[in-house]
């Protein structure tokens, strides 16, 4: 360390010692009465305020959950079985808070705003409680911002505004994960500061995740909040609230940021553990009454703020697991009402090769075509509604095999879309590239490509534009529409390469055409 | 019913029992003196039905501690240091 850094070190020692007024202090104290799988009865504590950090003895912290009438129940943060019956418990004044600011972006903490990555100490500009209100009504504002999320399929059809709150809904392994990622990695231009909250996950999984958000940079714009599966159940709990304060804090600042819940159905679960382990009353599948409130709460934490305090934005992305492809189930029920629209992720589209797997049908976005840019708008009109039909009719249409021109012709073209559609995990799309990829199918030009050619056909082409006719691109990202002009030049520059260069690379790379 | 409840709420761990126990610990053994003052000081905050009980305990390192009921007024040199801990720490931690 070089001397003039130890110097200021020791120098700020030095001023904050002499600062320093050493005072009795006078706090409040319990004894546990109780003690046991990751909850305390604690008798005394009477001065103790609901949501109070409780600090045993042995060190361990708590957080008062219950107050009851002549003892206060709290839950564990940490190793329960170094509390034994007897010890004492002091009351800290605060206030259960996570560390919020800058500082924390680029790191990986726990519930409580501790690092997990070795990186040192994190820097923080202050505290937020973790348990704040939402914004009120005259705080807000219209959703009307897209927040791009690279996805093609998502941005075309359910596409998601700043301060909105989808959910990603779907059965285990159908991809829920790598779309809330692929968000995150198109942000990187867009400003958005990311928080992305990891309930109740192996450690295996979470740490898979930093790698890929280091992988591609995303981390410089990225705060992760770890309660893994290991963790205790009151970690678990308020592990998503901290990550919203974090978050909020971003919001209020003005800027815009997104939060991801991954996931809430474990969170759903370590809440169902603390209620019947502090003896409330458990109802519908053993969850507690205030379930709906327990997600609600937080999920409106989320919006668009007014001009007036700094047209801040958080959008929160929750995800949820379904068994079996069942989203009638509670929790999925519960969170559907709550949040503006859901992404619905299929097994079978999964695993017959449709990625992402989203059920167009069962998705949708309550915001709408108002988060989405014009250029895409005009593209992607109809192309929801048409994929919607196409499905329905591909079912029906294989008892039949007579069918009319026009039925042939649409389920030809849906084919063509849903192969469009498709797209690889961790490569997110800017907008210019989804609106070409969109006109090219939607207007016929890639009728008479074969099926399993449409992915290079398009890849060829972006290429082509980029190299020859990179204006095209760079004005629809401007200018996020498609002007008559723009138009224009794109049809040109398609059909150009349709006569030209598709039919070269047929022949070059000794495919036939048909 | 209202009186029912009105003794219930006066039935709080709050309230001056009959006669209150005052845990003091101090890291040296108190004398006579120190003892009397110090009871009667908590005497003067907690009531006059407060008893002293005195113990040493070493790991105070100085100054007393004393424990009435949901109280604990600490003045020891160890709760300073610990205070002390956590300024550093956060003033390390504040950008």
């Amino acid at each position: 360390m070089p001397e003039s850094k130890t110097g200021d070190i020791i120098r700020r020692f030095e001023q904050e010692i002499g600062a320093f007024e050493p005072r009795a202090r006078a706090v409040d104290v319990g004894t546990v009465i109780e003690v046991g799988d990751g909850v305390a009865s604690v008798a005394g504590l009477s001065n103790v305020m609901y949501n109070e950090m409780l600090k045993f003895s042995s060190g361990v912290r708590g957080i008062a959950l219950s107050l009851e009438h002549d003892a206060v129940k709290a839950v564990i943060l940490g190793d329960y079985t170094r509390i034994a019956e007897g010890d004492a418990v002091f009351g800290t004044g605060f206030v259960a808070s996570a560390p919020v600011g800058e500082g924390l972006l680029g790191r990986v903490v726990d519930a409580l705003g501790r690092p997990l990555d070795g990186k040192g100490p994190v820097r923080r500009r202050g505290y937020s409680y973790v348990e704040r209100s939402a914004p009120g009504i005259t705080a807000r504002d219209a959703v009307r911002t897209p927040l791009h999320t690279g996805i093609l399929a998502i941005d075309a059809m359910v596409p998601v505004g700043r301060g909105q709150r989808e959910l990603i809904i779907g059965d285990r392994q159908t991809g829920k994960t790598a779309l809330a990622v692929d968000t995150i990695l198109s942000q990187r231009e867009a400003a958005v500061v990311c928080v992305y909250v990891a309930i109740g996950q192996k450690l295996s999984s979470v740490a898979q995740v930093v790698h890929t958000l280091e992988q591609h940079g995303a981390m410089d714009y990225t705060i992760v909040v770890v309660a893994a599966a290991s963790d205790p159940a009151a970690l678990q709990y308020i592990a998503p609230y901290a990550g919203c304060a974090m978050a909020e804090f971003f919001m209020e600042k003005g800027q815009d940021s997104l939060v991801i819940y991954d996931d809430l159905t474990k969170h759903a679960w370590a809440y169902r553990q603390l209620s019947l382990l502090l003896r409330r009353p458990p109802g519908r599948e053993a969850y507690p009454g205030d379930i709906f409130y327990l997600h609600s709460r937080l999920l409106e934490r989320a919006g668009q703020l007014g001009a007036e305090l700094g047209g801040g934005s958080l959008t929160a992305l929750p995800i949820v697991e379904t068994q079996l492809g069942d989203i009638s189930a509670y929790v999925p029920t519960n969170i559907i009402s709550i949040t503006d629209g859901q992404v619905y992720l299929e097994a079978d589209l999964f695993h017959s090769g449709i990625r992402p797997a989203l059920n167009v049908g069962l998705s949708v976005s309550r915001v709408g075509g108002a988060a989405q840019t014009k250029a895409m708008r005009q593209v992607a009109g109809r192309m929801r509604l048409d994929l919607a039909q196409y499905r329905e009719l591909a079912a029906f249409a294989q008892f039949g095999s007579d069918l009319d021109v026009s039925t042939r012709a649409m389920l030809d073209r849906g084919r063509r879309t849903t192969e469009i559609l498709k797209q690889p995990p961790y490569a997110p799309r800017p907008l210019e590239q989804q609106v070409m990829s969109i006109y090219l199918v939607t207007r016929g030009y890639l009728d008479n490509v074969p099926l399993e050619r449409i992915k290079e056909c398009e890849t060829a082409f972006h290429r082509y534009v980029a190299h020859v006719h990179a204006q095209v691109g760079q004005s629809i990202a401007s200018e996020e529409q498609l002007s008559p002009d723009t138009e224009a030049r794109l049809k040109a520059a398609i059909e150009e390469f349709k006569e030209k260069v598709w039919p070269a690379l047929g022949s070059s790379e000794g495919i036939s055409g048909a | 019913m209202a009186e029912g409840a009105a003794r219930e709420s006066g039935e709080t761990a709050n309230e001056p029992s009959e006669r209150q126990v005052a845990l003091v610990k101090s890291a040296v053994p108190l004398d006579g003196k120190q003892r009397a003052m110090i009871l009667q000081r908590l005497r003067t905050r907690f009531g006059p039905q407060v008893q002293g009980q005195f113990e040493v305990d070493a790991t105070l390192l100085g100054g007393v501690q004393a424990r009435v009921g949901d109280q604990l007024i600490d003045d020891s040199v160890a709760c300073k240091l610990e205070v002390l801990r956590d300024v550093l720490i956060k003033s390390g931690e504040a950008e």
